[in-house]
């Protein structure tokens, strides 16, 4: 039953475009346009071409802001999303594995208390305390394992609903060949489960780098910020000076936006499996 | 496999850091909380004052008005998540859309984008004097619009930003739920001369009741928790126009009121668990006896 394409189908796809304009280009449009101006031609937030291009000015004003500050937020941005990726990728495969593997009241009740935290909210303050009991209070190890406790429920379950499709009998093969239940795990069960580490790593990763509520408040005491939290500095410190600060958006939005072009396809498929076991 | 060399395998060692993070960094606090929500706090002493704390939570103005925004911010985004996405994506997941992976990308993309960036972007269109908004109204004669700073208006604003923000992870879900019914449910459908109105409320709708839940669930989920747009973008204000229970509860720590601010964290506990549990056994039920 293949059917011509109507007129009417046809318009309405065109306007569908025609208003993605409005929408969406626009406000991406306005972002780039004003990272490139003048203090004062930015003051305007409009949409004219600048007449003086000031992109570069505006980049390296925010690179040498107070001592590099946004360098250092950088760095550190980078240094807690690695870190929490990694120690997430870990503990929530290998409690994946044994939880589907394995039965028995311990696993179960285990499986009761991560799936909770697929639902509940984080309770804040007494998070706080327990840091600062352990001396993490404004660190960013603190912080660290703040982003994996929160995300560690809904990885573990991601990748319990992978395990379960694949073999026993590769584990048994292993065991039969003399392998360990470390080496089990690091040497074979760590390369199957490629594919789903690959969409925790994608999907966590932007939200871990995106964070701004957590960092707000287990590094509010401290020193150390990250580039979410240094760009909603700006916005007061800069006021009125668009142009910087729109330059420091499209700095910090940099990471997150390469990864969406070069790895499109993935993210979506990767939301779409978070949903359904999710 | 014998039991033992199972148990051998499958150690529970393999088990133990993750659910040690686990139990005591979210499971332990969470349970804490419900103690120290009864206490005169300041995070080293606790003194024991009873229902003190939610009389307190309650009877103050800008925390009783932030429960109510909380709820209308929560519905609002996720009914229009959930409704706006199922059109668009009904609309995208016609064979004849050519531009569909173009379109599903471009209304994904601002999920990747951070909510300060968003912000701090829409902030700025949204100005009151100069913003992009009220320059396009201008030309069609339309008086100013006072996006951000009318009491009346905030909210909802910050709300229109969420829907434009977060409706990308909707259509990426249904489309993958429309992608699944077999084409050969519609043509059945077309044969028994169904319009395509009948087909989308007939075929689509109870084949989507799955994605439907998910959506649903993730989108009131994070309209309850998420409170960055709103505290990028209007810090609550103007007064407490746009104060919400993430908002009271970032300001009550800020000012060390450590016990208010916990029984905050315990009552979004408690507001989240009594909607999101049974919101999805009903919904659950219904997909069974479809």
């Amino acid at each position: 039953m293949v059917k011509k394409r109507s007129v009417w189908s046809k318009l309405g796809e065109a306007l569908a475009l025609l208003v993605t304009i409005g929408t969406h280009w626009v406000v991406f449009y306005f972002i780039l346009i004003n990272a490139c101006k003048t203090k004062a031609e930015a003051a305007r937030l409009s949409l004219t071409l600048p007449t003086e291009w000031n992109l570069f000015e505006n980049l390296s004003y925010v690179w040498n802001y107070n001592n590099h500050v946004f360098l250092r937020a950088f760095l550190n941005s980078v240094i807690i999303t690695v870190s929490t990726i990694v120690i997430l990728v870990l503990v929530s495969s290998m409690t994946a594995f044994v939880m589907q593997r394995r039965g028995g009241r311990l696993t179960q009740a285990s499986d009761k208390i991560v799936l909770a935290g697929l639902v509940a909210p984080l309770s804040i303050i007494p998070t706080y305390w327990m840091l600062s009991q352990l001396h993490l209070a404004n660190t960013i190890p603190g912080l660290v394992l703040v982003e994996v406790a929160i995300m560690f429920p809904f990885s573990t379950m991601l990748y319990k609903g992978y395990i379960a499709s694949l073999p026993r009998e590769i584990d048994e093969a292993a065991i039969v060949d003399g392998c360990g239940p470390w080496r089990l795990f690091f040497r074979i069960e760590l390369s199957l489960l490629k594919p789903i580490t690959a969409t925790v790593v994608i999907l966590r990763s932007t939200v871990v780098y995106n964070d701004f509520i957590n960092p707000m408040y287990f590094l509010s005491g401290s020193k150390s910020t990250t580039v979410q939290l240094c760009i909603y500095t700006f916005q007061s410190a800069f006021s009125t000076d668009w142009g910087h600060l729109f330059a420091a958006i499209v700095i910090v939005s940099l990471p997150p936006v390469i990864l969406f072009l070069a790895l499109n396809k993935k993210i979506m498929e990767g939301v779409t499996m978070g949903a359904v076991k999710g | 496999m014998h039991k033992k060399l199972t148990n051998k395998t499958y150690s529970y060692w393999l088990m133990a850091p993750g659910l040690t993070i686990y139990i005591i960094i979210f499971a332990i606090p969470t349970l804490a909380s419900f103690y120290f929500a009864l206490t005169r706090w300041n995070l080293i002493d606790a003194e024991f004052i009873g229902l003190a704390n939610f009389k307190t939570f309650f009877s103050q103005r800008n925390t009783s008005i932030a429960l109510g925004h909380t709820f209308i911010y929560a519905f609002g985004t996720c009914l229009t998540k959930v409704v706006l996405g199922l059109l668009i994506a009904t609309a995208l997941s016609s064979r004849m859309v050519r531009s569909r992976t173009y379109l599903k990308s471009l209304i994904y993309f601002p999920t990747m984008l951070s909510a300060v960036a968003v912000g701090i972007t829409f902030s700025a269109l949204m100005h009151p004097t100069t913003g992009l908004f009220n320059q396009v109204l201008g030309l069609f004669g339309i008086e100013k619009v006072k996006w951000l700073t009318d009491s009346k208006l905030a909210l909802f604003s910050v709300m229109g930003v969420d829907v434009w923000k977060g409706i990308g992870t909707s259509v990426v879900i249904y489309l993958a739920g429309l992608g699944a019914i077999p084409k050969d449910y519609y043509e059945a459908a077309a044969l028994d001369g169904a319009s395509s109105t009948q087909q989308f409320f007939k075929v689509t709708l109870p084949l989507m009741v799955p994605s439907i839940n998910s959506v649903l669930t993730l989108s009131l989920i994070g309209g309850l928790k998420s409170y960055e747009l709103l505290w990028t973008m209007t810090e609550g204000g103007p007064g407490y126009a746009t104060e919400i229970l993430g908002t009271v509860t970032y300001k009550l720590f800020a000012r060390g009121n450590y016990g208010i601010a916990t029984a905050g964290n315990v009552i979004m506990f408690v507001i989240i668990c009594a909607i999101v549990f049974p919101l999805n056994s009903y919904i659950s039920k219904k997909a069974v006896n479809l």
